[in-house]
């Protein structure tokens, strides 16, 4: 249960002390060091990393690492608006979370008219999936999983038909998703996501890094490196369509 | 709620019945969801701001520490 109390006026104190301890550091900096800060490079593009459990809209336990939906819908806003920022790459380590969270950072990432790039460092698994696919071109580490398996239902299931076809939608939202934005066929993403004997004690597949390319759910196998490459490709693309 | 994880279920909603005191904190143009951690200082839970710009600023990433001033 939350409740919430109420300070009106309130202002923030780091403000202030932020600038006095940036400010101590740089002279620290000058008095020990005998030089200066570095300066620091200016982006083009802003990085969004997806990890731990998607959280929706119930507060997860805090021995879960999330990624908080709705700060980051706003700050894909924000990175769509700013005229400064001209793509956006998506760094994913995620376990999955809530299926309406995940799907509804995956439809603005789609809808974005900036150029985006994911990468599946780690792991994308689950609702990472339908995240992945959503940028315009995607990435996996070679040693990265993406495990593909049946949605399950929790709490209090209750044993009627109508539980197992509101489960089956919720599912095809899913897979519809991942076969619009990604080269694999429906039928090979069912197979694996009701294949049995590859997992232990469920069903599902677990791709390794080359194994999603090979069945067209990622565009190619690379590290940060090609990711950050093809972004600044897609942004000079992009500008020079516009002229 | 309907998760789709990986994770075991009984990890992922361990301790979920625990009870939760946030505080807001009124900003002028934005709002605040905070948890207390002493009597001006406490740990970003939410930013509530219709300027998505607030968003990309650090200082309000959730999970930040701040310390507050009530006028």
């Amino acid at each position: 249960m939350l409740s919430y109390a109420n300070f009106r006026n309130a202002s923030l104190l780091p403000d202030t002390e932020q600038d006095k301890s940036s400010n101590q550091a740089t002279l620290n900096a000058i008095n020990q060091l005998g030089q200066l800060e570095l300066p620091k490079p200016e982006s083009n593009f802003h990085s969004l990393s997806i990890v731990g459990q998607i959280e929706g809209h119930i507060v997860l336990p805090p021995q879960n690492k999330t990624t908080k939906y709705e700060h980051i819908i706003p700050q894909l806003v924000a990175i769509e608006q700013n005229p400064n920022i001209e793509g956006l790459l998506v760094i994913l380590n995620t376990v999955g979370g809530d299926v309406e969270a995940g799907l509804a950072i995956a439809e603005i990432i789609v809808s974005m008219s900036k150029p985006t790039v994911s990468l599946v460092l780690g792991g994308g698994h689950s609702i990472g999936v339908p995240i992945a696919v959503a940028s315009d071109y995607s990435f996996i580490a070679e040693t990265a999983t993406m495990t593909i398996h049946p949605i399950r239902l929790t709490g209090l299931v209750i044993g009627v038909p109508q539980t197992y076809e509101y489960l089956d939608k919720m599912q095809d939202r899913v897979i519809r998703f991942v076969i619009e934005h990604s080269k694999i066929e429906e039928s090979v993403f069912r197979d694996l996501m009701f294949s049995t004997g590859k997992l232990a004690r469920d069903i599902g597949t677990v791709l390794v890094g080359s194994d999603a390319v090979d069945y067209g759910l990622i565009d190619e196998v690379g590290g940060v490196g090609h990711a950050v490459r093809k972004l600044q490709e897609l942004i000079k693309q992009r500008a020079q369509n516009n002229i | 709620m309907l998760l789709y994880t990986t994770m075991p279920m009984e990890i992922v909603l361990e301790n979920l019945e625990k009870e939760y005191e946030f505080k807001e904190l009124d900003m002028g143009n934005s709002k605040l969801v905070i948890e207390q951690t002493g009597i001006n200082t406490g740990r970003i839970v939410r930013l509530i701001s219709s300027d998505p710009q607030d968003y990309l600023n650090p200082k309000f990433t959730p999970g930040n520490t701040i310390s507050f001033n009530i006028k």
